[in-house]
Order: C-alpha cells, then sequence, then structure tokens
C-alpha cells in the first residue's frame, strides 16, 4: 500500500494505517530528532509525540505535500520547543549518553568512532538550530532544497545558502576541536587520528 | 579571496552537481580547477560531509523499537479515543436556523427599543436627561421715579435704568446659583415705589418657601 492510500485511511480514523506509516518512518524521524537534540532519551518522547501530533492533526492534511516532509516538519518544530525549554532552564547536553552503534570490529575502532562521534556532536550542538536542522535533512535525510523549504519555511534558495553557511560554520568548529584536543588530549591519541587521516 | 571566490563558494557544498545552470557549472568547474583557496575549501567541506555520513544515528535495536511501538500504540489508542468522544463539529445542515434567526431576534430587539423609545425622540429626551438652558433673563427697562421720602438716596444716573431679574416661574431652567453676596438689598430696592418694593419682596419670600433662593448664606439661586 503507497503512503498516499495509507494517509487516505489514517484521516478516516483507521489506527493501523497510521502504525503502518509509523514503522516506516520511524526510524528517520527519530535520526533527525537524535541529531537535533543530541539526547537518545529525549529523541524518543520527541519522535513519539510528533507522531501523536501528526496523528491527532492528520486530517488537517492537505496532501499538497509529501506525508514524509510533513512528518518531519512536526518533529523538526517539536525539537525546536524542546530546545527552547532546554535553553531557558539551561539544562545541560551530556552527547556520551547517545547509543553507539557497536559494530566496529575492534575495541579500538570503536573508540576511535566514539570519538568522532562525540566530537561531531559537539560541533552540531554549537550550530545555530535551523543550520543543524538544514544539515541533517540534507545530508542525512537526502532531502532536496526545496523540500528543506517545504520543512523549514522559506525558500529553497535560503534553504541553500543556510546549508552553505551551515558545513562552513561546522568545518570551522571541527577544526577549533581538534585544535583544543590537540591541546588537551595525550599524544598518542592525536596522534592515531592524525594516521588515520 | 576574490570577488569569484565569494561567488562561486556557496555552490561547492553541492560540486560537481547542484542546481546550477549549465554555464555556472563549467564556470565553477573551471575556477576550482585554478584556485587554491576554493580547492582547499572544497576539500574542507567534504571532509565535514563525510564525518557526519560516517557516524550516522545509531540504531538502538529490536528491543527499543519493540518498547516504542507498544508505547506509541497506547498514547495513539488513547488519542483516538479522546478523538471519538470529543463532541463532533456541528453539521453544515443544521446552521441555517441559526444564521436565520439571529438577524430575526436583532431585528426584533431593535423594534422593540424603538417602541419603547418612540421614532424620533431626541436621544436626550429618551434618557430623560434635561439639556441645560440658560435662565431666561429679561432686561426690564425701569420708569424713572421720584426719590422716596426717608429711603436711601440713590445717585440718579444709576437709578435711571438698572437691570431686574424677572423670575419667570414657568422656566424650567436648573437652578444656577450665582453669587450675590456683594448685593445690597436696600440699594436695590431703593428705588422702587412701596408697592413695588412689596411685590419684590413677596417673590422674594415665595423663593425663599421654593427653596429657590437660599436666604442666609452667601450664594442665591434664580429659577
Amino acid at each position: 500500500m503507497t503512503d498516499d492510500q495509507l494517509v487516505a485511511r489514517a484521516q478516516e480514523g483507521d489506527l493501523p494505517a497510521f502504525e503502518e506509516l509509523v514503522k516506516q518512518y520511524q526510524r528517520e524521524v527519530y535520526g533527525l530528532a537524535c541529531r537535533m537534540v543530541s539526547d537518545a532519551e529525549e529523541a524518543k518522547d520527541l519522535t513519539q509525540q510528533a507522531f501523536l501530533q501528526a496523528f491527532v492533526h492528520i486530517r488537517s492534511f492537505r496532501r499538497d505535500a509529501q506525508f514524509r516532509t510533513w512528518l518531519f516538519r512536526i518533529a523538526i518544530n517539536q525539537c525546536y520547543n524542546f530546545l527552547k525549554g532546554r535553553k531557558k532552564f539551561g539544562e545541560p547536553v551530556d552527547c556520551d549518553e547517545l547509543n553507539l552503534t557497536g559494530e566496529e570490529a575492534s575495541p579500538e575502532a570503536n573508540l576511535i568512532t566514539q570519538d568522532d562521534r562525540r566530537r561531531l556532536y559537539a560541533a552540531l550542538e554549537r550550530l545555530p538550530t535551523k543550520q543543524r536542522a538544514v544539515i541533517t535533512l540534507k545530508v542525512e535525510q537526502g532531502l532536496s532544497y526545496q523540500e528543506i523549504s517545504q520543512v523549514l519555511g522559506g525558500t529553497a534558495g535560503a534553504a541553500r545558502v543556510n546549508y552553505c553557511q551551515a558545513l562552513k560554520t561546522l568545518k570551522k568548529y571541527l577544526q577549533s576541536e581538534d585544535n583544543h584536543e590537540l591541546a588537551m588530549r595525550p599524544a598518542a591519541t592525536v596522534a592515531a587520528r592524525v594516521s588515520r587521516r | 579571496m576574490s570577488w569569484q571566490c565569494a561567488l562561486l563558494q556557496r555552490w561547492l557544498p553541492e560540486y560537481p552537481d547542484g542546481d546550477l545552470p549549465a554555464w555556472g557549472k563549467r564556470w565553477l568547474k573551471s575556477h576550482v580547477a585554478h584556485c587554491a583557496a576554493c580547492q582547499r575549501e572544497l576539500a574542507g567541506l567534504r571532509e565535514v560531509m563525510a564525518a557526519i555520513q560516517g557516524t550516522p544515528v545509531a540504531d538502538p535495536g529490536p528491543e527499543f523499537w519493540t518498547g516504542f511501538s507498544r508505547d506509541l500504540h497506547l498514547k495513539l489508542a488513547q488519542a483516538a479515543q479522546e478523538v471519538q468522544t470529543a463532541a463532533p463539529p456541528p453539521s453544515r445542515r443544521w446552521r441555517w436556523p441559526y444564521l436565520v434567526g439571529a438577524p430575526a431576534l436583532a431585528v426584533l430587539l431593535l423594534w422593540v427599543a424603538g417602541q419603547f423609545t418612540g421614532p424620533g425622540t431626541p436621544l436626550q429626551k429618551q434618557a430623560h436627561i434635561k439639556p441645560p438652558a440658560a435662565p431666561q433673563m429679561e432686561v426690564v427697562a425701569k420708569p424713572p421715579t421720584p426719590p422716596a421720602s426717608g429711603g436711601v438716596a440713590a445717585p440718579a444716573g444709576e437709578m435711571e435704568q438698572f437691570a431686574t431679574v424677572a423670575l419667570d416661574a414657568s422656566t424650567t431652567a436648573p437652578l444656577e446659583e450665582e453669587d450675590i453676596s456683594g448685593w445690597d438689598l436696600d440699594s436695590e430696592v431703593a428705588g422702587m415705589t412701596e408697592q413695588q418694593k412689596e411685590k419684590f419682596l413677596k417673590k422674594l419670600h415665595q423663593q425663599e418657601k421654593d427653596g429657590s433662593c437660599i436666604v442666609g448664606f452667601s450664594y442665591c439661586s434664580w429659577g
């Protein structure tokens, strides 16, 4: 059954049809939420909230966009609200809480992946929320600029400029993380990373 | 960095694809081939993209998704129940009595209000508020009278003509207080004949009884 058919049935109140849509998109929405809030538990809650909101408001979905982009928009809004609250109450973010793949061959490789992930999340955390969303939607979800503009608002050109700016800023932050590590980490760890590159 | 670099680096993240027109792609390609700064920028951006793609969000495993689906199913079922139990929006078919009835009721109320007040009645009268009217004053030219014997002689020039406040009993104008503390009753009645004086004092007493003239205070009100 296609997305359109499932959406049409869900709009008539068919819960199993909506749960079929949930199964299709739960990983993507969870991944988006993880990148946005850098917290696995919160990402799970936000994903559930996004699906719940989508179910409650599915009758207002006019099908002039894809269901996927509409769902991403709801998820992004949930993340924005969460981040606003976290900024207000100043909760700390622990990037190490994120689940790791654990599929690396050796513990050493696993450690390197963990380290890369930590660096990436630390750099992403410093990005403005909108740029973080653009990067995630473009690089991970593979959305076009037109679709990104549907999710985040604005135009496709603005989405492209945002994406370019986000990549540049992220590059700068990753470099500053490297420089910070060179100053703080033991020489062996840094040497391993340098040799890996 | 030249202006060309600043302009073309916007399209570097998508290089060599992207939404540039064909001539733009050719321009970008030839520029990147010769510009060392843009080559460095391109390499840096590709490294960042590779870093993001190389560290995907980990799949939390089947147990996580089982729990996730169970929790979400409960929430969705509850939401579906709430949606069903919530009052359905009134159907359009039953809206027309309200759409017709509301204007009819408004017209009826206006008509009733018109019956009570009467058409064309000024609003001030409807509200039983009398407009303030200026006290009717009449200037009466007093005929010259011979000076009364034994009375206080008033100057002839002043006595020839003086204003008398005519108290019009039919006037319904509100009371206006006037300071007559400086008035001298003797000088007022000096030029009057006995008959006029008696009449004037009688009127004054009458006003005192009515309450429109307060004697004993420094203020007097003339109706």
